[in-house]
Parts: structure tokens; sequence; C-alpha cells
């Protein structure tokens, strides 16, 4: 048995790599289906008073920030936010906002309260169940200056989700 | 055959490799908002003085919340909004170098959100007060009086004293 250009050698390895590629490919389709974002709900502080700083926690489960993430069970995902310094208003001016240890809340079901702090801050890593979602959850306060110019502030909060490999 | 067999599932394997690397590094993000809405800011704006006016040596003479002698004070803010009303209150009124004490009960300072001092909730201006301002459509303030007590010695030095008192309002959050 050779490996030489033509005949029976060549084919019959050809057909048995497309027979093993076959085999193999679907599970590898499937092992790493595509990442997904989907934002479920703004970060809403509401209504602030100057001078008064306002706190709107992860479990909150009205005014928390809210995602749902969706890829491949078992798969590691790191969870990357890019956060505000300041939610700005229309004419500039800058309302500081801040985020803690345990303002990030990650969960492998829809259930806000079996959810996991982390600090959103740095990049989080844990993996799908096999639903093939994880939501998450985001809280923070802002720190409204005494003399705070009234009207609506806000800013964008990003979200970014990448397998790791593993 | 079995060196065949070996090619071929090293080749599968390295496929199988090429396509788990190629997607497990994908990555995806989503925004959602941060918002916030600022409600006005409180102004305090001092409207009259408290005013003893003329006082006689030794006999000591008090100002009360429902009188036109008492202190006003006016804040301004967003409507409905919960306040700590703090005072801060001198011991003495002065004429250079001499002092005319000053006091303030229980029921010296008063607060409502329309201008009426009779209709006033008295406190202790020493201990402060919480309170809210009035609710739109009606004016969003809060009216705040002072009075108190002065005591002149009997020997008390003539002439005109006068002390500052401040008044601080703050929001609660509430």
């Amino acid at each position: 048995m050779g490996f030489g250009v033509g005949g029976m050698g060549l084919k019959a390895v050809a057909f048995a790599l497309l027979v093993v590629w076959a085999a193999a490919a679907p599970p590898a389709a499937q092992a790493q289906r595509p990442l997904q974002v989907r934002p479920l709900r703004d970060l809403l502080f509401g209504d602030v008073f100057p001078g008064v700083s306002k706190g709107v926690s992860r479990l909150d489960p009205t005014n928390s920030g809210h995602l749902e993430v969706r890829g491949e069970g078992g798969r590691e995902v790191v969870f990357t936010f890019t956060l505000p310094a300041a939610l700005v208003a229309g004419g500039g001016q800058t309302l500081a906002v801040s985020f803690g240890t345990d303002d990030g809340g990650f969960a492998e079901t829809n259930v806000q309260a079996s959810s996991v702090g982390f600090d959103p801050r740095v990049p989080y890593t844990n993996r799908f169940a096999a639903n093939n979602r994880a939501f998450v959850w985001l809280g923070g306060i802002v720190l409204p200056a005494g003399a705070q110019t009234p009207g609506p502030y806000s800013a964008t909060v990003t979200l970014t989700v990448a397998y790791t490999g593993n | 055959m079995k060196g065949a067999t070996l090619s071929i599932r090293l080749a599968a394997a390295m496929l199988l490799g090429s396509g788990v690397f190629s997607f497990g590094f994908a990555q995806n993000s989503g925004n959602i908002t941060a918002q916030a809405n600022v409600l006005t800011p409180i102004t305090v704006t001092a409207e009259r003085n408290l005013d003893f006016a003329n006082v006689f040596p030794g006999v000591s003479k008090t100002v009360v919340v429902n009188s036109l002698a008492s202190g006003r004070f006016k804040a301004s803010g967003a409507s409905n909004g919960e306040v700590t009303l703090g005072f801060t209150l001198p011991a003495n009124l002065t004429s250079g170098a001499n002092t005319l004490p000053i006091s303030f009960g229980a029921t010296s300072a008063g607060h409502k959100t329309v201008n009426d001092p009779a209709a006033a909730t008295l406190f202790d201006p020493a201990v402060g007060a919480t309170a809210r301002l009035g609710t739109s459509p009606d004016p969003t303030e809060l009216f705040v009086w002072i009075g108190g007590t002065v005591t002149p010695a009997s020997q008390q030095a003539a002439g005109l004293y006068t002390g500052t008192v401040t008044l601080t309002v703050n929001y609660t959050g509430n």
C-alpha cells in the first residue's frame, strides 16, 4: 500500500478523510456557536438629587442594567465591560458614576437573585451552562455635586464577550 | 494500512483543531445606556432678618416664629423633595467687643410650604428638622422661620448688636 498519485491508495485516503471530516466537522461547528450579546435593560438611576449619591444594586429587578449572552454550553468566556467615568448631559456637563467590586452579576439562567457578583471594572471569566446562555447584570452609583446642573444624563456601557478557547 | 490510518487521524485532528481555534476566540459586544435625571438644585434665600429691635437692659425679649420680627428663609428645589434643615446659631450677638446672649428653644423655628408662619411646623433650630418642599404645580418651596430670645444684662452696654444665623438645606435623596 503506497501513497502514490492516482490509484486506489489516494482514493482510499481521500474517502477516509472525507468520512472523518464529515464526522468531525458537525460537532466542531456546534461546539462553537457564535457569541451574541443582547441588551435587555438599561442601567437606570432615575431621578437624582443634587448632592446626594444614588446607587443601583445589581440585584435591583427594575433598574439594574441587564444583558443576555448566548454561546456554546460548557465553553469558557471572558466578560469585559467598558464603563464610563461619567454620564454626560446635552450641554456637556458631566455626572460622575462609579462601579464597585460587586456591581457585576452573572448567572447561567435569568434568575437575578441567583447571580454571583463580580467586579465589572476587570474582565470576568465564567462558563456557559448547557442552555448556551448567560445573563449579566450591572449596578453602579452616581455622585452628583450639590450644584449639579439639572437634566438628563447618559452614557454608553459596553459588554464584550469572547471565548477563551478553554 | 496502519500507517495510512494514522495519517488520516492526524489530518482529521488537525482540521478539527483548526476549526476550534478559528471560532474559539470569536467575540461579540452589546451596549446598554446608563441614565440619570438630575433634579433641580436647592437654592436658599434669606428673606427677612430676625429683628429683636429695641431691648431694655435686664429684660429678656423673645421673638416667636409667628411674628413679623422672626427671621425668614425660603428654600426652592425639586418638587416634593425631602430636605434636612440645619441651623448654625450664634451664642451671642455682638457690638464691637460687647456681647448679648441669644438663645433658642424647642419651638424657636418653623417650616411650611407656604408663607404662613401661623401654620408652621415648629422645631428646635439647634436640633434641625426634616421636611419636604412644595409639590408641583404648587411652588416647590419651603419657608423657614427662626425666632429666639435675647437676654441683656442689667448693665448691658447700649448699641446695635448683630449675629449671623445660617440655614443649611440638603436633600436627603428621598
